[in-house]
């Protein structure tokens, strides 16, 4: 996918990405990581840093004009992280609804090439389902296409 | 067990669209990010990982 995206940098373990949203709000510093929380599983954990105070947020609207191409950085992370972990499960579930449904929008707008290489599920009531357009979801795991299995979430 | 803390070195080398910098801390402890984890593997383990993802027992 040859979409804009912002110039984003991570660290040698590739846990943790960094980049700066640029809009009519100023400059948004922007953390993302890649939280383990079973074995191969990791929680795609993503919000704005205060630089002053070091605190994050992922309940600020920023509204800074440049959701597409934030998504679109979001997607080389997530693409990024499971190149170098090639059996890691990533779960992304909003903060609300809404930022539930922006990953939602990303990964449907994207679907034909987002399909070629990661399988991605959706949870609808208490199933995970292959994920399909127009199904509103509760949360994603996703992963690249691969026969790797999971021991049992304990 | 995790495949974390891999060294780079013996990473695949496939292209990426970010630049390994010294800059990007490790925020592994970081308040918002242990909130974020527990409250994942809360959800994860109330739900369950996809059957179809899943080791039979045995």
């Amino acid at each position: 996918m040859n979409l804009e995206k912002y110039y984003y940098k991570t660290n040698d373990a590739y846990f943790d990405f960094e980049f700066d949203s640029v809009g009519p709000k100023g400059v948004i510093h922007k953390i993302a990581r890649f939280s383990s929380i079973g074995q191969s599983v990791y929680n795609f954990g993503f919000g704005d840093l205060n630089k002053s105070t070091g605190e994050i947020s992922d309940t600020v609207v920023s509204n800074n004009s440049d959701g597409d191409k934030v998504l679109a950085t979001v997607a080389s992370i997530v693409h990024d992280f499971t190149a170098v972990y090639m059996h890691a499960a990533v779960f992304i579930k909003g903060t609300s609804i809404a930022r539930t449904r922006w990953y939602q929008m990303g990964i449907s707008r994207h679907w034909t090439e987002i399909d070629k290489e990661f399988e991605i599920l959706g949870l609808k009531g208490e199933e995970w389902e292959p994920f399909r357009r127009g199904v509103n979801y509760q949360a994603f795991l996703g992963r690249r296409k691969t026969s790797f299995l999971f021991e049992p979430f304990l | 067990m995790a495949i974390k803390g891999t060294s780079s070195k013996n990473k695949p080398k496939t292209k990426k669209g970010g630049i390994v910098s010294g800059e990007v801390g490790n925020y592994e402890k970081h308040p918002f990010f242990v909130k974020k984890a527990n409250e994942a593997k809360a959800f994860l383990k109330a739900v369950g990982l996809p059957k179809k993802w899943v080791k039979k027992p045995g």
